[in-house]
């Protein structure tokens, strides 16, 4: 075993840092009270390199690695990035872009990953149904094979950067009685016939991504826009998966840094009786508590991006348990954070209240905690 | 990077779990000299990678104390505590004549010498030790008090941390600190954890300056038994995890409610799924505090008290999970769960207590993006 990162990735990350807090933690703040995905900084994030950082330099990317990449959704969270954008760029970059990547044909790739890669088009995914969540063999859109067409029917619910994609990779049964087998993936374009995606979902947190329904009434896509073969969407969905535990965790990892900075430097300006509340105790424990969280989550983390660096199959037992802990064990450190800045902490002012809310999406969303549980527990 | 365990630590892991563990050798009965000599001569006190002063090796000796206290839960701390920590002070501290006097026996698992090192007042500071030994009669006179000594069985000594003035201290081994005069030992219990912890007072009782590891930089020597110490606890306490998750899922995977396998039952299958998440969590923790204590001891302390708080905790938390899913099993039938439940609570106030860790871990956080100031 051995825990450091090279010179490079120290100072990549820390350049990273530089970059959010000069370019894009200065608009968080007013886009997340205006529910308002943040165009500037989403093209900001492809132009400094972030969006495409682990596709190829051919198609636009910077070829790096997995951990390198994790590092980067890491700098952000703890630069202060808000949850919105890095979970609009997970979504975008891993869910979206990365399935193009590795399944799309030469063309595909070479029309589709060079936008996405500097944010000129935006990505998103379509597999989660109004009916159909973590059970994605209960989803009811169809594809219809006519001629040298698809004819997709149904809707998808929850999917971020819906209103604003211009590019969904899109779930959808092409043999409904083959249940998983019978699942594929279509690349379908913003503007295509029959296509539309709902408003602006209200969420309690991530409120600088948009999320909404898609719908799909008799909406034809060319048959070219088939991504692989018939019958291979689960999969791909599934290798969606390691993204989920660990880039699209990278930036909870961040969040914790960012909020023990903020933490104590609240509590060294913050004076009650007579001294500042940082000589308290509870304070300490306070910072204690999200530190520790921290140290223990970051080290699950870069080992599912280590794993993947190294070309193993996704070991699904510890992907779950980053997941599961991270998801489930943030909860009381973050607490404690909005509870260290008292009523202040209640307010839009300090951060630490956007933390907290977009925080919570953590156990939900790319598989809930108890789907984590129900994952481990069969695989024990 | 690199989360594999490297060729060396596998290979001693399966020599320590192909070793047949004595099994009288629990302290539960007071005795833990077969257990020790069983593991020195497989090695387990060193030389080579067990010192632990290799990032590897310090990995190594964390996973070994977590696979001993998975077979002997009170047995493996009372031999840590008792051999281990003092072999690894007199090979990094120790002169000719106590290496010559000590470390063979140590290393072969034929010497007990717990180490007393923490009092009642600086259970976190060592720098304010009051404990001092005074030159004389060709040896040095100790006195002070030692509180949370792990005391396993009878010893054949201990080695009482005391400062020598001018900022320098020593270990200062007392031999049949049961008869010696100057030195009384009494039990204060332990949680019923079946693990014996004394306190030591010292009035001027004698050492041989033979029998000195020392004296060396006080800070050096206080700062290394804090890390060692608490280190040792990582293990334990993940071993004591590992137990309890292991257990609890052998039996829920074997009892059979309502027709069907208990971890079929959902309540149960999530909480397993929950102990496990922490176990694999609190392990990687205690494996990255390791590596970084051993290649940056002075970089390392906040990383090594994050794990102290969160591994006992963690161990705390399972014991207890674990039992609830053993059910009436985890209480009387399967020993294994409540007495590692019991060891647990007790690992929260040996070494660094947790709550002065946590407290040591805020001050950190504060020095790094707090206010001078403040």
């Amino acid at each position: 075993m051995e825990f450091s990162l090279t010179e490079e990735q120290v100072a990549f990350k820390q350049e990273v840092v530089r970059f959010a807090r000069a370019e894009i933690v200065p608009r968080c703040r007013e886009h997340d009270l205006k529910e308002e995905f943040d165009f500037e900084s989403f093209r900001k994030l492809g132009e400094f390199g972030i969006l495409g950082l682990h596709f190829p330099e051919e198609l636009g990317g910077s070829g790096a690695d997995v951990l390198t990449t994790v590092l980067a959704g890491e700098a952000l969270g703890e630069a202060g990035v808000d949850g919105g954008l890095t979970l609009a760029y997970g979504a975008h970059s891993f869910l979206c872009a990365d399935t193009i990547l590795r399944n799309g044909t030469d063309e595909q790739r070479r029309k589709l990953i060079p936008k996405l890669a500097s944010g000129e088009h935006i990505g998103c995914m379509g597999l989660t149904e109004p009916d159909a969540g973590s059970d994605v063999a209960a989803m009811k859109t169809t594809a219809r094979r006519q001629g040298d067409r698809y004819v997709l029917d149904g809707a998808k619910m929850f999917i971020t950067n819906g209103p604003i994609a211009d590019v969904a990779v899109v779930y959808a049964k092409t043999q409904p009685e083959l249940g998983h087998g019978g699942i594929s993936a279509f690349i379908v374009e913003k503007g295509t016939p029959g296509f539309t995606a709902g408003p602006p979902l209200v969420k309690m947190g991530v409120r600088t991504s948009v999320t909404s329904e898609l719908v799909f009434a008799g909406c034809e896509v060319p048959a070219a826009n088939l991504l692989g073969r018939e019958g291979q969407g689960f999969l791909m969905a599934m290798q969606t998966v390691e993204w989920d535990r660990s880039a699209l965790l990278a930036p909870f990892v961040g969040s914790g840094t960012y909020l023990l900075q903020k933490c104590a430097a609240y509590a060294s300006e913050r004076t009650q009786f007579g001294r500042p509340i940082a000589a308290f105790h509870a304070t300490k424990q306070k910072l204690a508590s999200i530190r520790v969280f921290t140290e223990a989550a970051r080290s699950l983390v870069y080992r599912i991006a280590w794993c993947k660096d190294q070309g193993r199959p996704l070991n699904h037992l510890e992907a779950a348990v980053a997941k599961l802990f991270i998801g489930d064990w943030s909860l009381s450190p973050i607490n404690d954070a909005v509870l260290l800045h008292g009523g202040y902490g209640y307010c839009h002012e300090y951060d630490v209240e956007r933390v907290f809310r977009d925080s919570r999406l953590a156990p939900i969303g790319g598989g809930t905690s108890d789907i984590q549980k129900m994952i481990i527990s069969k695989l024990m | 990077m690199d989360f594999d365990l490297s060729q060396t630590v596998r290979e001693e892991l399966r020599v320590l779990e192909s070793l047949d563990f004595p099994a009288s050798d629990d302290a539960q009965d007071g005795n833990p000299r077969p257990l020790a000599a069983a593991l020195g001569r497989a090695g387990y006190f060193g030389p080579g990678s067990r010192t632990g002063s290799s990032p590897d090796g310090a990995i190594g000796v964390i996973a070994a104390i977590e696979a001993s206290t998975c077979r002997a839960a009170a047995g493996a701390l009372g031999i840590e505590a008792g051999v281990r920590l003092l072999a690894m002070a007199v090979d990094t501290f120790g002169g000719p004549e106590p290496r010559a006097a000590l470390l063979g026996p140590l290393r072969a698992g034929e010497m007990i010498a717990p180490v007393a090192f923490r009092e009642a007042a600086s259970a976190s500071k060592a720098a304010v030790l009051q404990t001092a030994a005074t030159a004389c009669d060709g040896g040095y006179h100790v006195t002070g008090t030692k509180v949370g000594v792990v005391w396993p069985g009878e010893p054949d000594a201990v080695a009482v941390a005391a400062s020598c003035g001018e900022g320098r201290a020593g270990l200062f081994v007392v031999r049949s600190p049961g008869t010696a005069a100057g030195i009384s030992v009494t039990k204060v219990g332990g949680f019923g954890a079946g693990v014996t912890v004394v306190r030591v007072a010292c009035e001027s009782c004698h050492v041989a300056a033979a029998d000195v590891i020392g004296p060396v930089p006080a800070p050096a020597l206080y700062g290394a038994l804090e890390l060692w110490e608490d280190l040792t606890l990582l293990g334990v306490a993940n071993g004591l995890t590992r137990l309890a998750t292991t257990r609890a899922l052998a039996h829920a995977k074997q009892a059979v409610v309502a027709g069907k396998p208990l971890l079929a039952h959902q309540w149960a299958g999530y909480k397993a799924a929950e102990l496990l998440a922490q176990q694999q969590t609190a392990q990687l923790l205690a494996y990255r505090a390791a590596w970084s204590a051993a290649s940056d001891p002075s970089a390392a302390r906040a990383l090594v008290d994050c794990a102290r708080v969160f591994c006992t905790e963690t161990a705390i938390r399972v014991t207890q999970e674990a039992a609830r899913i053993a059910g009436a099993d985890g209480a009387g039938l399967d020993a294994d769960i409540s007495a590692a439940a019991a060891l647990a609570l007790l690992l929260q106030i040996l070494g660094t207590p947790v709550e002065n860790a946590k407290l040591r871990i805020g001050d950190d956080v504060l020095r790094s993006w707090g206010s001078p100031a403040a």
